[in-house]
């Protein structure tokens, strides 16, 4: 168990490697070479001299050869900013203001500020988003999903289709528009945007149940039809009928059988799809206005601003990493033929 | 005395897409307790239909008609949770394929206690205690520690063990058995046979065996009924079916078994295969395929069952004829 579990956490530091060899590769020489961006000269502001771009360069280390500035980089990432660099990049700060400024991922080239803040600020927003939306999905399908599948061909087997379909047939702005308008504009019953942390659990939750109710009706949808598929394969198991042969009661063998062997495959799509959404969901983000990292992605993508896109990326796939891992943890925990072989 | 299980005129229908099929066509038997029935027939004739009719382990999609007693009780059309209180205390099963037969995330301790305590009242202690002593019982080495394992970490042979072991956990007056050595090697059938003989005789329980195998049969069965798609041909004690076969379609099966054909020879085969249930053919299903038939046997209606020292067959063969052929088939030794 732990060997495995050492096998998982090395084989995540190898692709967290290599996503930011690729994030550095194509936010920096490719973006120089493919668009002429050169950040140091998106750094440098409005219509820069000659001189002002070779100051920024020389600041940002930016003349350095690539794989000394490849270094540079993964030094910060993992141990953070040195001294030499706080100096550099904030000259005549108090230690506190320097942090907010230089961090592990770097300098946002828009505003004074370190990607890590821009992130950490963003985070809370999206998590917020995440759980609550995962809460909400799970709450729908999963039942429907039993349900549908102990009585299949039943009006509510035939109703919940219809859920499926209309759920993955819309898209996400669309319904979130649609529940924008008539909810918060039209009969205002609840905020249209804005984010309340969650030290107000009711603001909180009054702020985040309508877009996390549009994002979890979406994943509902494919829960619903996961979890009924894999019921019903579950239930036509042989040892599904040995529990019924035992005498035990529809109930214990659906959920202490069936389900539970049906859930298998359903948590490690669930891990997978919290991971992916922790890394932003933005159209959710965007069209309701909460500043989590789908929101900020956008942001720095339209500002150009190189270094918080790519620590974006690079966060995004460390959490992704980390989902996988936990995904593992988690399979081997529920599945004894997983766990001791 | 009554007999333990009496199942008669029993019609088991599924409802499919293509219309209703008739799995099950006016079967009757019985079994008293310790005896061993043995129900013999090809693949798709409807044994297993007749074994989960009565369990009541039949999918939504079919209906039961007809009577099953058990005891004194009527299983046909008894409420669900009546149903479910006798299964796995007083009639239970053992499946053919024992690596799919236990739940794969649950050890195989939590498995045996929960038959025991579906039905029981009893501390998980005492489940425990019971648990221990059932694996004991089918002969599984350091059953304590077994009582922790994974099915995936036994043996298919170990496995059927441990469905034994459960099936006879609550000491049911009836024990189903579908095939339950069809999926294992040649070895471990015999051992698993053998178990299944020692503990009938410990138990006292009526068994319904369930094979395709007369070899089985002859070991281990005081009766035997012939299934042929949907319907019994012919029902004797095990010494007068391989001695006096009556029915063309027995003579068909004890011809074609694998020890009686000599070396060289081709094995023996029933020509034709059986019909669809979907539409049977009108009169006698064999007829089709039987050496013997004649005009009479595709008329409706099919030949019923009667008995004459002590056999049952369903046939329209005059006495001398099923004599002469009966005699040809068991010419070499029952096996
Ligand atoms: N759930 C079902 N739906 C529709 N038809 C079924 C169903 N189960 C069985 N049947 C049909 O009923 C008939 C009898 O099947 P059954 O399983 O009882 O055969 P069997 O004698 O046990 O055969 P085998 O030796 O292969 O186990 C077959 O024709 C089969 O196709
Ligand atoms: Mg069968």
């Amino acid at each position: 168990m732990v060997r495995f579990l050492i096998r998982r956490i090395i084989g995540g530091a190898i692709v967290v490697l290599v996503v930011t060899l690729a994030v550095f590769v194509l936010f920096g020489p490719v973006l120089r070479m493919q668009s002429d961006i050169s950040p140091a000269r998106l750094y440098a502001g409005k219509n820069p001299t000659p001189e002002q771009i070779q100051r920024v360069s020389e600041l940002l280390g930016l003349d350095k050869p690539y794989y000394e500035q490849y270094l540079i980089t993964m030094r910060r990432l993992v141990v953070g900013p040195s001294d030499e660099e706080k100096a550099r990049l904030c000259p005549g700060s108090t230690p506190d203001e320097c942090d907010a400024i230089v961090g592990r991922f770097g300098s946002s080239f828009a505003e004074q500020v370190s990607v890590d803040r821009l992130i950490w600020d963003a985070f809370p927003v999206t998590l917020s988003l995440t759980v609550l939306s995962a809460i909400i999905w799970l709450l729908i399908s999963i039942p429907l999903g039993i349900f549908s599948a102990m009585r299949p061909r039943s009006l509510l087997d035939r109703s919940s289709t219809v859920f499926v379909l209309i759920g993955q047939s819309l898209p996400v702005y669309y319904l979130g528009l649609l529940a924008l308008y008539f909810l918060a504009y039209e009969f205002e019953v609840f905020p249209p945007s804005g984010y309340v942390p969650i030290s107000d659990p009711i603001g909180w939750l009054y702020h985040l149940i309508l877009p996390a109710t549009v994002l979890a009706l979406q994943f509902a949808a494919i829960y619903v039809r996961i979890t009924r598929s894999q019921m019903l394969d579950q239930m036509g198991e042989d040892y599904v009928r040995t529990a019924r042969a035992k005498g035990a009661s529809e109930k214990r063998t659906v959920v202490r059988h069936a389900f539970r062997n049906a859930m298998l495959p359903i948590v490690t799509m669930f891990g997978l799809d919290l991971g992916l959404l922790l890394g932003g969901a933005i159209l959710i983000e965007v069209t309701f206005g909460l500043q989590g990292i789908g929101w900020l992605t956008v942001q720095a993508a339209k500002r150009l601003d190189v270094p918080t896109t790519a620590g974006i990326v690079l966060f995004s796939a460390i959490i992704i990493v980390i989902a996988n891992i936990i995904v593992d943890l988690v399979n081997a925990a529920l599945d004894p033929r997983i766990r001791l072989e | 005395m009554a007999p333990l299980l009496s199942v008669s005129g029993l019609h088991t229908t599924f409802r499919t897409d293509d219309g209703p099929v008739g799995a099950v066509d006016g079967v009757s038997l019985s079994v008293d307790a310790g005896k061993v029935l043995g129900v013999v027939g090809e693949s798709g004739c409807g044994k297993s239909a007749t074994s989960l009719s009565i369990m009541g382990l039949l999918p939504r999609t079919a209906t039961v008609e007809g009577s099953i007693r058990l005891g004194d009780r009527e299983l046909v059309g008894m409420p669900d949770d009546q149903l479910r209180a006798l299964r796995g205390a007083e009639m239970a099963m053992i499946f053919q394929d024992p690596m799919t037969s236990l739940d794969p995330v649950i050890r195989v301790g939590a498995q045996l206690e929960e038959a025991v305590r579906i039905h029981r009242d009893v501390p998980k202690q005492e489940a425990r205690e019971m648990a221990m002593k059932g694996l004991a019982s089918v002969g599984i080495p350091s059953p304590e520690e077994r009582l922790r394992s994974y099915p995936f970490e036994m043996s298919g042979g170990m496995r059927q063990r441990v469905m034994i072991a459960m099936a006879l956990i609550n000491r049911p007056r009836l024990l189903i058995a579908d095939e339950p050595t069809t999926a294992l090697d040649v070895t471990t059938q015999a051992q698993i046979l053998d178990l299944i003989r020692d503990l009938r005789t410990e138990v006292d329980a009526a068994v319904l065996l369930i094979t395709h195998d007369l070899g089985v049969v002859a070991e281990m069965c005081d009766e035997v009924a012939v299934m042929y798609a949907g319907r019994i041909v012919e029902r004797a004690s095990v010494d007068d079916l391989f001695a006096r076969p009556q029915h063309p379609y027995t003579w068909g099966l004890l011809t074609s078994l694998p020890g009686r054909h000599r070396a060289g020879e081709r094995l023996h085969q029933i020509p034709g295969t059986p019909p669809s249930l979907l539409n049977p053919p009108p009169g006698c299903r064999f007829a089709p395929r039987c050496d013997f038939v004649m005009d009479s046997c595709r008329a409706d209606p099919a030949p019923a069952l009667s008995t004459h020292d002590g056999t049952a067959v369903a046939c329209h063969l005059d006495a001398a004829t099923r004599a002469r052929e009966g005699a040809r088939a068991a010419r070499d030794d029952a096996p």
